[in-house]
């Protein structure tokens, strides 16, 4: 085959995750008021003082405009064409996975997620969000045992209501930006996480979170504490099936570390990207904040973005507790029309406060990928450092990388850096490889996993594996 | 109440605007449009992305809003070493040829007032000014264009070298106020031109300085600028095109103003062109020091190099933002910048912001930003061998702010700017660190 029909075949590949689920969905109609969120608290049997807070934050989400600052360009959204509620519809309770839809369970057979199969292979606790409502959560008899709460958001409002009331909101506000408004507004569910002091929580969580309803908003809400001395490692990863029109997905992810605490958090986001013409694709407007509450706390990001039309997210940590470390790992690939405005603030209130930035961006196609991260050191952080690293590779000449990082520094004892260096895919080490007999497809993704080595090695293993793959795929056809 | 602290200005403003209307059509409809775009926006808040960490609100209110007479002494005596022979004088934004000397001016160089020009050929000088220094809303660009009276014309065509001093002076010892100065540069036929350009003042003064600048194919120009202790508010616009083989290199040096804003728009519009752009700085009490530059390749094979260090004392505040565009057909792009500060008080502020936008894959960019204090370690070494805390700091700062001086040729000038900026130095006590 000449490099052409294989450039083309690869070019003309497509999304391998796209098929549609049809079952039956039980949908509020699409719009949103008052009476929307009074029928979501309704149909999901929430008490009066999430009614309330949700009312307020609604309030105050229609006082707002949405932002235009982030370095993409989108459709407007029109907020009353979405359905902001919508469940497969309980046949009976389920006991077991048995009962749990076939038809679901083939869905997540495709997506190579057999819940059968990590229940009895792997050491992961699965909690799968379909459609905003959670089908079955494994593992949980095995976690209670130690004292960690690991359920979906709606079984924790009734089950724990005094810890969600404690510290829903609590690091990011409904009057945070536009989506965290829109959020607390209308969430559907979501997954919340419980670490009693000084447990090491002894398996990776992870939810996978899935779009299926034609013009479902999903807005997912993820609570995580963790109380001193314990440690957790929670993994998030996404694929959705095809769609014509933009969706939104606009969730909240809240992280809470109490002293000597450590949170990791990884993701593997991978929504559908949009056709190679720039139609169709997620809009995936996240707010994930994380609170270094306690002394000595520590919470991690770790992220890799290969799919969304438009990705902008900015998980960040508030170094509170002295000592506190904030981390914060990145790759981002955008390919064909695909945007990304992404990256981190790491904000340094506690004495010896460290942080560190890893960035690595890549675009091809016609892709846009903005770097666009804060540093802020308060008076208060003595001997607060920082450092940050955030580079950019670009395949095409169409494509475009950007890099916009805020530093701002109020405190003499603070060490701050930021370096930043764009670079392509010299023709000479392509040529290296040919020599040698590795394709030009292949020794892309070979330097392009190389470039993001960094960021990967701070990936549980299993990650890790699906990340390197995922980028390869997604920079198919990106090559010539 | 923004409203009313913007009033003195737009008063003022209303009144230029009758008052010189009929000069010439273009003009006219130039000063009209800046001076509605000002009653519209007036002085940007903090809220607007570009003025950040610049507040103008002492500028706003109405100290500043009176010009500053057409006449006035020159502040402050000649001291820099300066190796040019050809002077040139504006004071209160008007040129001086009483107190300028341009005997020694080459035949291939033309230096004249903005006024005479307006005067003479408007047209022409008009359509240049449009060229060099198109119309945007920008606070003190409406301004200028709102009070467009006087400035300098600096041609140069053929190979020529000329070095130029320029001193722009206030003179606020009377009346509070501002000036607005217009420059054009227009460089041809392989020229190459140096100009010292220093800024000096007495009393309450806003200085409000543009040029508009074109470098033609294969010409230099270097540019060595310093903001004496004692100056003001001074908003520095430089908007200049260079191209193919050309070269424009720019130095800012300074200390002790209260204010001061420098904006560059440099565009690589040639192959092979080449920018630098220089900064060194230190500050102290509550003043502020903010270094705003726009670099564009816009065609390929071109190269840019920044650099930026401050020391901030006091109550300081530094800023640094730092854009590097870098258009689509701008291949084999070399672009490096970097900024770095270190902070001498608690109450000292930076806030940098160092910017890639790439559009082209075969490109080389980096940038670097780094805000940290003085050195413990570096400073217990020189202590241990004898140097006192207050030398052992002025040697770290100078070899801190050497890295920007490096190419400065004028040895005796390159002592005087590391002088100054170590004379600012706030004492170790003073300071709190």
């Amino acid at each position: 085959m000449s490099e052409a029909e294989e450039l083309q075949k690869l070019a003309d590949k497509e999304y391998e995750f796209g098929f549609v689920t049809d079952v039956e969905s039980d949908s509020l109609p699409p719009g949103l008021d008052e009476d929307t969120i009074r029928e979501i608290v309704r149909r999901k049997g929430e008490p009066d003082w999430l009614l309330e807070y949700r009312l307020k934050a609604f309030r105050h989400w229609q006082t707002m405009e949405d932002p235009a600052w982030a370095k993409v360009n989108k459709n407007v959204v029109n907020y009353q064409d979405l359905i902001y509620y919508s469940a497969p519809k309980p046949k009976k309770q389920l006991e077991s996975l048995d009962e749990v839809d076939p038809e679901l369970l083939e869905t997540f057979e495709k997506l190579g997620i057999s819940l059968e199969e990590q229940k009895r292979l792997s050491n992961v606790a699965v909690d799968a969000v379909f459609d905003s409502v959670s089908v079955a959560t494994t593992f949980s008899d095995k976690l209670a045992e130690l004292g960690i709460i690991f359920c979906s958001f709606s079984e924790a409002v009734k089950e724990h209501p005094e810890l969600i009331r404690k510290y829903l909101g609590s690091v990011v506000p409904y009057t945070d930006n536009f989506y965290s408004a829109l959020n607390s507004a209308v969430f559907s569910d979501g997954s919340f996480c419980y670490i009693p002091k000084g447990v090491a929580c002894p398996m990776e969580l992870s939810t996978y979170f899935r779009i299926n309803a034609a013009g479902t908003g999903q807005f997912e809400r993820t609570l995580i504490v963790a109380d001193e001395g314990s440690t957790v490692s929670y993994l998030e990863g996404c694929t959705a099936p095809m769609r014509d029109e933009n969706q939104l997905h606009a969730a909240v992810v809240e992280l809470v570390a109490l002293e000597e605490a450590t949170i990791k958090y990884s993701t593997v986001q991978n929504w559908y990207p949009g056709d190679a013409d720039g139609v169709g694709g997620i809009y995936n407007f996240v707010t994930k904040r994380g609170l270094c509450k306690g002394d000595r706390s520590k919470i991690s990001w770790t992220q890799v973005e290969t799919g969304s039309a438009i990705t902008w997210k900015y998980p960040s940590c508030i170094l509170q507790g002295d000592d506190s470390i904030g981390e914060f790992y990145s790759v981002a690939l955008t390919n064909n029309f695909q945007q990304a405005d992404t990256g981190t603030k790491m904000v340094h209130l506690g004495k010896r406060t460290k942080s560190t930035i890893i960035s690595k961006g890549i675009s091809a196609g016609k892709g846009q990928n903005t770097y666009r991260g804060l540093v802020d050191i308060k008076k208060g952080a003595e001997d607060a450092r920082n450092f940050s690293q955030c580079d950019s590779m670009l395949l095409g000449d169409r494509c475009g990388a950007h890099t916009f990082p805020y530093v701002e520094v109020r405190n003499p004892s603070a060490k701050v850096e930021h370096e930043a260096t764009t670079s392509k895919i010299g023709e000479d080490q392509i040529f290296y490889c040919n020599q040698r007999g590795i394709s030009t497809e292949d020794a892309v993704s070979m330097i392009v996993n190389g470039f993001c080595k960094e960021v990967f090695s701070e990936l549980p293993m299993e990650f890790a594996v699906e990340a390197q793959k995922l980028l390869a795929v997604s920079l198919e056809g990106s090559v010539g | 109440m923004s409203t009313e602290t913007v009033d003195p200005w737009h008063a003022m403003l209303s009144q230029q605007v009758a008052d010189s209307a009929g000069a010439h059509s273009s003009l006219d409809q130039r000063r009209q449009s800046a001076s509605e775009l000002f009653q519209q926006s007036g002085f940007p808040t903090r809220k607007h992305e570009e003025w950040r960490y610049t507040p103008l609100k002492s500028v706003a209110q109405g100290e500043y809003s009176a010009l500053l007479p057409a006449d006035g002494a020159l502040p402050g005596d000649d001291e820099l070493a300066t190796t040019s022979d050809i002077r040139i004088v504006l004071i209160n934004g008007r040129f001086r040829d009483d107190l300028s000397d341009l005997t020694a001016l080459p035949d291939e160089v033309s230096i004249r007032g903005l006024a005479g020009m307006l005067a003479e050929n408007p047209d022409s000088v008009i359509e240049s000014i449009d060229r060099l220094i198109p119309s945007e809303d920008h606070p003190f660009q409406n301004l200028a264009d709102v009070f467009l009276c006087d400035g300098l014309v600096i041609d140069a065509q053929g190979e020529t070298d000329a070095r130029i001093h320029i001193v722009h002076a206030q003179d606020g010892s009377a009346v509070s106020g501002s000036s607005h100065v217009s420059g054009l540069v227009r460089l041809s036929g392989g020229a190459k031109i140096e100009i010292l350009e220093e800024f000096r003042s007495r009393g309450t003064t806003l200085a409000n300085i543009r040029w508009g600048m074109e470098i033609g194919s294969g010409c230099e120009f270097s540019r060595q600028r310093v903001v004496r202790p004692g100056c003001d508010v001074l908003y520095h616009g430089t908007r200049v095109q260079v191209e193919g083989k050309a070269i424009f290199r720019d130095l800012i040096a300074g200390s002790g103003a209260r204010l001061v804003r420098n904006e560059i728009h440099a565009i690589l519009a040639g192959p092979e062109g080449h920018v630098d752009l220089l900064g060194g700085y230190v500050s102290n009490g509550d003043e502020i020091v903010d270094h705003h530059t726009v670099i564009e390749h816009a065609v390929e094979d071109c190269t840019s190099r920044e650099i930026y260090r401050g020391v901030l004392g006091g109550g300081s505040r530094g800023a640094f933002t730092g854009m590097i565009h870098v258009h689509q057909d701008a291949q084999r792009t070399d672009a490096e910048q970097s900024n770095d500060a270190i902070l001498l008080s608690r109450s000292a502020e930076m806030n940098t912001r160092p910017r890639l936008e790439i559009y082209a894959d075969d490109v080389k960019c980096t940038h670097g930003a780094t805000v940290g204090e003085l050195d413990d370690e570096s400073l217990f070494y020189l202590r241990s061998r004898g140097v006192g805390l207050e030398e052992a700091r002025r040697m770290l700062v100078r070899a801190f702010t050497a890295e920007v001086f490096k190419d400065l040729e004028n040895e005796a000038l390159k002592e005087q700017f590391i002088e100054q900026l170590q004379e600012a130095m706030p004492a170790a006590g003073e300071s709190g660190s």
